[in-house]
């Protein structure tokens, strides 16, 4: 991480920091969820330069008869995190956030490949995980005692480890291992229903938009691989939101 | 039978069952110039009619129905270095959400919920050679629903919805001459938009 991206981010959490002459109030919470389509295509330029394809883990989505293939499927993340939120002036919200996702489902499959002119079997391993601090600046509109509508925007400071593992049918191996970190765009629309005066059941939908810078490959097996880890795509969570003191 | 006569009122002010019919769009179905990042679309619009079930229980929801396409247009590839020339799809989802509905006391309500959908998809490709070949799939995705809904008369709820999903089939048709595989899948990820009426049985 350099001094910038320190700056940044220490200046952000600043801004979510107790705000008393402002008539501030204070909520933490806790949620779990998914993501769909974690880490986006996957793609690798040892995807298009050794197995043809063009987009990552969706060109190698591949069948062919009289070849035992499987869908590969894009990976499902599940996500769980924590939040901390100021609101002050009624309206006006600061979020930060720490999330930790990782794949769940898919990313694993059968496909087929071009071997030097000879069509070759190959067992696909796609593995991904993610840690993110979103910090964002939004509205925060009460609707009696009963509601609240968030919608804010912000940077989060992501950090990213993404695998492969491809074994052809031959025995041959290639590996990718990529770790990188990044400052994607993040939107969030939130919900919270008061079951109690300080507790609340929520919700969101939060979209990141960006990816790291080319990232080179930290595996030893199969050759020099880059890519660039993507955090875009949308999560929806369920949670609990604790306020201290009544909105 | 006084007790019979208000029981329906009391239950219908509780909104719990709701039935709607809706019209929708979606934009980009297939996303065949993400399946080929080579290729300039003009992409196939569809519009969606569907039936909608929502169920209320306190400020909890969940909602289903099925959602079936009638394209406006076909999809047409411009610039192309692969087989594709027109494609025409259609799917029927059944989708199923949970999630949390925020009523905004005698307007409606706002809801969010995330979920995942069955899709039975068919479709038409119309390769360069001038062959035309039936392609289907059946598969599964994730995503969510953001809606409103406003109060139009006691029972009968005006709605929007925004639905989102990810999903995609396997790969069921060559459309490259490069290798002998099949690399053509029916792509359903993207945008809905929907609104409808809905009117609340219970």
């Amino acid at each position: 991480m350099n001094s910038k991206t320190l700056t940044c981010i220490v200046v952000l959490v600043f801004l979510a920091l107790p705000l008393q002459g402002w008539g501030a109030s204070y909520a933490a919470g806790a949620y779990g969820g998914f993501a769909p389509s974690l880490g986006g295509d996957l793609h690798t330029a040892q995807h298009y330069s050794e197995f043809q394809s063009h987009n990552g883990i969706d060109g190698m989505n591949r069948s062919m008869e009289g070849y035992d293939t499987g869908r590969i499927d894009r990976i499902l993340g599940v996500t769980c995190g924590m939040l901390f939120k100021t609101i002050f002036y009624d309206y006006y919200q600061v979020r930060i956030a720490m999330n930790y996702t990782w794949g769940y489902f898919g990313g694993t499959g059968k496909t087929v490949f071009d071997d030097g002119g000879t069509t070759r079997l190959l067992d696909c391993e796609y593995s991904f995980w993610e840690a993110d601090i979103p910090v964002t600046f939004g509205i925060s509109i009460p609707f009696w005692k009963d509601i609240r509508i968030a919608f804010s925007c912000g940077l989060a400071y992501a950090y990213a480890d993404y695998s492969y593992r491809f074994e052809s049918s031959t025995g041959q191996q290639w590996k990718g291992s990529f770790a990188g970190w990044g400052l994607p765009l993040v939107i969030i629309l939130e919900g919270e229903y008061f079951v109690t005066e300080n507790v609340a059941a929520s919700t969101s939908l939060v979209y990141y938009k960006g990816s790291t810078k080319v990232l080179k490959d930290g595996s030893d097996a199969g050759g020099t691989d880059f890519a660039r880890i993507d955090f875009s795509g949308y999560r929806y969570s369920l949670g609990v939101t604790y306020y201290f003191g009544s909105i | 039978m006084m007790v019979s006569l208000c029981l329906p009122l009391t239950l219908r002010a509780n909104d719990v069952l709701g039935l709607g019919v809706h019209l929708g769009a979606h934009h980009n179905v297939g996303y065949v110039n993400e399946q080929d990042t080579s290729v300039l679309t003009d992409p196939q619009n569809s519009m969606l009619l569907g039936l909608a079930l929502k169920v209320n229980a306190a400020f909890f929801f969940i909602r289903t129905g099925f959602d079936t396409t009638f394209p406006l247009n076909q999809g047409e590839v411009l610039e192309n270095s692969g087989q594709v020339e027109k494609y025409k799809l259609n799917y029927v989802a059944v989708p199923f959400f949970l999630g949390l509905r925020f009523p905004v006391k005698d307007r409606g309500e706002f809801y969010m919920g995330g979920g995942m959908a069955y899709f039975l998809g068919s479709g038409k490709v119309t390769l360069t050679s001038g062959a035309t070949e039936d392609i289907s799939a059946v598969n599964y995705g994730y995503g969510f629903i953001t809606g409103v809904q406003f109060i139009v008369l006691p029972d009968v709820r005006f709605y929007m919805e925004w639905e989102y999903f990810d999903a995609r089939s396997e790969a069921v048709l060559k459309t490259q001459t490069a290798n002998a595989w099949d690399n053509f899948y029916i792509d359903y990820t993207g945008h809905r938009i929907i609104l409808g009426v809905m009117y609340y049985l219970l």
